[in-house]
């Protein structure tokens, strides 16, 4: 019986220590619905999810996407590296028209896209004919806010709303 | 003067033309000052462009004559319009050699302007605008359709992390697909041919476990709107277990459970973990999602957390009841 117990609680902690990036996930849907951001989209694979959400009366964003991307695999080497974890973040807005002109403004952006790489913060805005979309990446070490089954998950949504609030401004002048 | 319904064209402060519309139309824009008295205006049967104003103070027309012989318009026909005026000249249209205001195009001719006739520019924009918002509304039925069930998935880990439970595993199949089967009564019904979504909570001070695994049935809009957004739901609870032989217990009762292929709603089975020493009691479900999530995306988290709360406090029940607390 204690062989037993043993192997079942080596078990359990193991998937605790799996299950990092799905806790952190879980009190951003949480966090952000009591913002009244709607969740709408959900797609998890075993170390990447993606979540969409919906932003009632937001002037610009028509939704908003968060992708957490697990970099530094699990057991014992991320118990000695830490839960590096890229976040990332786009917004998404929606014009009701386009027309040949946002054409012309696509290539514009195609071409500066080139020379572009949203890490650390840097915005890559991209043109989808009616939908426009700003994107960043930032590493985050997820051990900030979870320790075993202890969450500070407040710090982090606003973190993330910030994010928002920043990617916002960048398409606030494409919105028609 | 022109007759209320007649259609009147007229210059806007641009000098391009606007309308036709009706000529009671014009005289309320007069009226409300969205153009000024001055405004040229223009109609079939006018002797060319003229101001607003000047047609106003003109009388109004008299009633249809019996048919008199009509004077021949003068060919520089210089509008005289207060008093006793002579006839109005019969002029179709604003030619060439009609006064026109700089700036103003000519009167409507050919097939577009036959299309727009009786339509002002507000009215075709305002046309226009209503069938690209309406076109996103459809758009939206589509995306509300294929979201509901994230949207619900969404809701279950806001009403349960919300009183304390903690997410532990997340995966989504994406679309599993809906292999539907015809049955003896002829017609076509859903088989649940896999897990869809499937969500693990934890409660740290007991360990003890939520399991929720939701299939959308319906996800496409036109079977939603006559039958509603429907989801396959296996909600379960578990614990651990100390005795290995509980665990033995459990995994008979899974292979027991297995058995069932296609388990009908209010079916229980029970599910073992023999590495991490769980053991679950689940039941098979059928939810109607648009109970807890209205079309604007909002989720009912009170009905959600009492529907949860109501199965998970069963199927506690029944795994304390075979394999003690």
């Amino acid at each position: 019986m204690g062989l037993f117990n043993s192997m079942a609680n080596y078990a359990h902690k193991s998937e605790l220590r799996e299950s990092k990036d799905e806790i952190v996930c879980g009190e951003i849907i949480r966090g952000l619905s009591h913002q009244g951001w709607r969740p709408f989209r959900i797609v998890a694979h075993s170390d990447r999810q993606q979540m969409g959400f919906k932003v009632p009366g937001d002037p610009v964003l028509s939704a908003a996407y968060l992708v957490v991307d697990r970099r530094s695999g699990s057991g014992a080497l991320t118990q000695a590296m830490g839960s590096k974890t890229s976040i990332g973040f786009l917004a998404e807005m929606r014009n009701k028209v386009s027309d040949p002109d946002d054409l012309a403004t696509m290539w514009k952006t195609d071409l500066a896209n080139l020379f572009k790489l949203p890490v650390a913060g840097e915005v890559r805005i991209n043109h989808q004919l009616n939908t426009v979309n700003a994107k960043t990446y930032h590493l985050v070490d997820l051990d900030q806010y979870v320790q075993g089954h202890s969450v500070s998950a407040e710090p982090l949504v606003g973190w993330i709303v910030g994010q928002f609030d920043a990617l916002r401004e960048q398409l606030r002048p494409l919105k028609k | 003067m022109p007759e209320p319904q007649t259609p009147v064209h007229w210059l806007d402060t641009a000098g391009t033309q606007q309308g036709p519309e009706p000529w009671e139309t014009v005289q309320a824009r007069v009226a409300h000052a969205q153009i000024p008295p001055s405004t040229q205006v223009w109609w079939d049967g006018a002797p060319g462009w003229m101001p607003f104003d000047q047609v106003e103070a003109a009388p109004a027309p008299a009633p249809a004559p019996a048919p008199t012989p009509t004077p021949t318009p003068t060919p520089d026909a210089t509008v005289t319009l207060a008093g006793s005026a002579p006839a109005e000249p019969t002029t179709a249209e604003p030619t060439a050699a009609t006064p026109t205001p700089a700036g103003a195009s000519a009167a409507p001719t050919g097939a577009s302007a036959a299309l727009m006739s009786g339509l002002s520019d507000q009215e075709l924009d305002d046309e226009f605008i209503g069938l690209v918002g309406r076109s996103w509304e459809l758009y939206k039925d589509t995306e509300f359709a294929t979201s509901i069930d994230e949207a619900t998935l969404g809701g279950v880990i806001t009403a349960l992390v919300d009183c304390g439970f903690v997410l532990i595993d997340l995966e989504t199949a994406g679309a599993a697909p809906v292999v539907t089967t015809t049955t003896t009564t002829g017609t076509a019904e859903p088989v649940v041919t896999g897990a869809g979504h499937q969500l693990r909570f934890e409660e740290p001070e007991t360990q003890s476990r939520v399991t929720v695994q939701l299939e959308h049935l319906t996800p496409d809009v036109a079977t939603a709107k006559i039958i509603g957004h429907r989801a396959n739901a296996v909600i379960g609870y578990g614990q651990r277990v100390k005795e290995f032989n509980k665990v033995g217990q459990a995994l008979r009762q899974e292979v027991q459970s297995s058995m069932i292929v296609s388990p009908e709603p209010g079916t229980v089975s029970f599910d073992a973990d023999l590495s991490s020493g769980y053991v679950y009691a689940q039941i098979d479900l059928l939810l109607e999602l648009d109970r807890y999530v209205s079309e604007d995306l909002s989720v009912d988290h009170d009905l959600l957390r009492r529907h949860l709360a109501s199965v998970v406090y069963t199927m506690k029940t029944f795994v304390q009841m075979r394999f003690g607390s």
